[in-house]
């Protein structure tokens, strides 16, 4: 049966090229929509590690002619918001605060290992602000400056990058500059699981939290649940106050995030709409085709009744007919996208590349079988006499 | 002729309704999609309120450095006082407007916040744009001099600040701990203009940063408005000779020591195109372009293969048509033109209502509050290319399946 529908689709198969051709096309199209909503999804489903809720992010321009003047300002500023009640707790940390549009990345090395990492410098009281969690270790706090390693904590991406199975606790790490760098050393004090801090979708990534140095001036700080525009205006007001020339700016991180979550959003959103109706047109496209040849099959398909077929042989037959046309489509199809894994293309997973692919070749069949449907049921119930006679 | 084509175009299309539906919603979505992205591509190049001299304009904004020997590069904004320093000592008569880019800010007012942008500019830059002043009017040089804190707002945040049409010159409004007076209030414009958009604009006197800092990277750019169109590529070379003579000083940092600068005053486009593309000698504009076009006819090409197919079934479909009038001495060649006028004049129906369509998703735009002032518009340039792509597109699908039709062999044809 199915060796018998290959056999006709060969023999004609400079009719149905183009409609291989177009299955060919709209497998690749669904293959990037399957493969982008799996990866993002994937992403999307792990845990974040941090918590955005009643998190403030305070961005301060202090006009500062130097270092030491900025520290005390810094000091002024901590002073006064101890004096909220409704500030849980609060940290400077470096201008890539998460959500923020800025990124650091650096080149960490170890045991000639070399690779990039993002990198933060925030205060210790920075994983109680945004309530994270240390897997492995602890988190680095005031007494760790004075030892002659710069303490720090890494996610678990970076550590399985850098250090395999073994433990990282107590490792040092080089700053990518070989021996001969001045910076000191840096050594690991914690592991944290997730980290993720650019939005929902991002994937697992390195990241490094150092301790903050003096020209560190965004923050972020807790505030009491149901603190509004009120305690914002307060809070701004108040601390401008302290400085001449200070300019400072209050964000809510829950909004930070949505932003930078529609930046993922909307472009696959429009492509998805894009997408679905270049599918939608094909489906269109496969529906009228496939009408059009059934119809000038009459005679063959009144043969076939006469001959004993029943109608859901009949039924069957043009649905498998189209079924392989698809596949012709579709092993071309596949040919192409087993070269992403195969050649490690944007750094995605093969599993999320191979379910995509199973994905998309479900769908072309789905679809091509509504398409192929409607006609072939038309086909099965034509009557031998009526179409023979025509003839 | 031509008429007689059209009149069997029509019978064609009028036999098989359901074949001329999907053909001309394929057409028309796909076109729908092409012309409203090249007005929104339209939008973001050409001039518009109130950057209306856009295309007399030079800008400089973006400045290169590069490490040829460690490899690294560092590149953004110029200073301000880059513009004074060399932007400024251009001999070739002109305006030239510094505008910062935009930051934000929040303006709180009985328990309500107002996240609003703002830049620093000099009143130059009021001459080289030409907003709509709905109430008082721009600040001067003299206000600059006086270190008067005026601020100019826009409409959005008149309405949200003072009320809805009251009147707002002269009131004072705190931002920052400071009180700045309202000089004027214009109508706003789209976030799309790049380096006019915002919600206030102070006088660059009221900056808190140190403007005079010597520094070639900053928070600036800078309009240039020629008197005459000719002057342009003359101050061009000009600042090209200003550029080649400044010198890179070593600021201590043992990894970036900047040896080649690349800066230069582009038309608008160019002066982005040149970032992702250019390091320095290539514009880049070409190769956008490309991009651009190449990514449209890969978008194009799926309904193409889908009209083609469908096209190939009509032909079959009038196999004997074909082969009575090639039994009757009509050439291939005829056929084959027949055909594909046919097709064109469906793209252009198709195309028509594309027309029609992109009209009502572009008017749902502009009235929509997606994009805040967004104006995009259905003008000559955007028609004549939807036209063009119409054409393109009815050629793309037509002329594979009259190659086939006029190949048929008269006996073949007639056999059924």
């Amino acid at each position: 049966m199915l060796k018998h529908l290959f056999k006709l689709i060969w023999k004609r198969k400079k009719m149905n090229f183009l409609m291989m051709f177009e299955i060919f096309f709209s497998f690749l199209i669904l293959f990037a929509v399957w493969t982008l909503g799996i990866y993002n999804y994937q992403n999307y489903a792990r845990p974040s590690g941090l918590e955005t809720d009643n998190v403030w992010v305070a961005f301060f321009d202090f006009n500062a002619p130097n270092d030491t003047i900025k520290a005390e300002y810094k000091e002024l500023v901590r002073q006064q918001l101890t004096r909220y009640r409704a500030v849980h707790s609060f940290a400077f940390t470096s201008t890539n605060a998460p959500f923020t549009f800025s990124s650091m990345n650096n080149n960490v090395d170890y045991n000639k290992k070399t690779t990039m990492s993002e990198v933060m410098r925030v205060e210790p009281d920075f994983p109680k602000v945004m309530n994270m969690k240390v897997s492995e270790g602890r988190w680095f706090n005031e007494t760790d400056k004075a030892g002659n390693y710069r303490p720090i904590v890494i996610t678990r991406h970076l550590k399985e990058e850098l250090f395999g199975n073994e433990s990282a606790i107590g490792k040092t790490l080089g700053n990518g500059d070989g021996a001969n760098s001045n910076d000191p050393k840096m050594k690991v004090v914690g592991v944290v699981d997730y980290f993720k801090h650019k939005d929902d979708f991002q994937k697992l990534s390195n990241c490094i939290f150092q301790p903050s140095d003096i020209w560190d001036d965004t923050m972020v700080m807790k505030v009491q649940e149901g603190s509004g525009a009120e305690l914002e205006a307060q809070i701004s007001k108040e601390v401008a106050r302290l400085g001449k020339d200070w300019s400072i700016e209050i964000q809510q991180m829950d909004n930070m995030k949505s932003n930078r979550n529609n930046l993922v959003l909307v472009p696959v959103l429009i492509l998805l709409i894009v997408c679905s109706f270049l599918v939608f047109n094909v489906a269109l496209g496969l529906f009228g085709v496939l009408f059009q040849t059934i119809s000038r099959r009459k005679q063959e398909i009144g043969v076939r009744r006469a001959m004993g077929a029943t109608q859901g042989a009949i039924l069957w037959h043009f649905i498998g007919e189209t079924a392989v046309i698809a596949t012709f489509g579709l092993i071309l199809g596949v040919f192409f996208a087993v070269q992403f894994p195969l050649l490690n293309v944007f750094d995605v997973e093969a599993g999320v590349y191979l379910l995509g692919i199973l994905m998309a070749v479900i769908s072309v069949y789905v679809l091509v079988s509504i398409c192929a449907f409607y006609p072939s049921r038309q086909a099965s119930v034509m009557q031998p006499a009526i179409v023979l006679h025509e003839e | 002729m031509l008429l007689n084509y059209l009149k069997i175009t029509l019978a064609v299309l009028q036999r098989r309704k359901f074949f001329t539906f999907i053909s001309l919603f394929g057409i028309s979505l796909t076109l729908t999609i092409l012309v409203v992205a090249t007005a929104f591509i339209d939008h973001l190049i050409a001039a518009g309120y109130p950057e209306i001299n856009r295309d007399r304009s030079l800008y400089i904004w973006n400045i290169k450095q590069k490490d040829t020997k460690n490899d690294g590069q560092s590149s953004g904004p110029i200073s301000f006082s880059f513009i004074n320093t060399y932007v400024r000592s251009l001999k070739t008569p002109a305006k030239i407007a510094a505008v910062s880019m935009p930051s934000t800010i929040n303006i709180y007012l009985n328990n309500h916040k107002l996240n609003v942008r703002y830049r620093y500019t000099d009143s130059n830059f009021w001459d080289v744009t030409s907003f709509d002043f709905l109430e008082g009017k721009n600040y001067t040089e003299q206000n600059i001099a006086n270190n008067d804190y005026v601020v100019v707002i826009n409409d959005y945040v008149r309405d949200e600040y003072v009320g809805k049409g009251q009147p707002a010159v002269g009131k004072m409004i705190e931002i920052d701990n400071v009180n700045y007076r309202i000089i004027g209030v214009v109508r706003g414009c789209p976030i799309t203009r790049i380096h006019v958009s915002s919600d206030l604009y102070f006088p660059y006197n009221t900056s808190k940063a140190d403007l005079k800092k010597v520094d070639l990277r900053g928070n600036f750019a800078a309009i240039i408005l020629p008197n005459n169109l000719s002057d342009i590529p003359k101050i061009q070379t000009e600042f090209n000779v200003v550029a080649s003579k400044i010198k890179l000083t070593d600021k201590g940092d043992k990894w970036f020591k900047p040896d080649k600068l690349f800066v230069s005053a582009d038309s608008y486009i160019t002066s982005f195109t040149r970032q992702f593309k250019g390091d320095g000698e290539d514009d880049g504009v070409g190769y956008f372009f490309t991009i651009v076009l190449g990514i449209a006819l890969l978008f194009m090409s799926l309904p193409a293969i889908n009209l083609v197919n469908i096209n190939m079934s009509r032909i079959m479909e009038r196999a004997s048509e074909i082969g009575i009038r090639k039994a009757f001495g009509a050439s291939s060649k005829t056929l084959a033109m027949q055909f594909v006028i046919e097709n064109i004049v469906l793209t252009l129906i198709g195309g028509v209502i594309a027309v029609f369509l992109s009209l009502g998703v572009i008017y749902y735009l502009n009235n929509s509050n997606l994009i805040a002032y967004i104006d995009l518009s259905f003008n000559w340039k955007v028609f004549s290319i939807a036209i063009f792509v119409s054409l393109l597109f009815g050629l793309l699908s037509g002329v594979y399946p009259a190659w086939r039709m006029s190949k048929l062999q008269v006996v073949e044809a007639l056999k059924n």
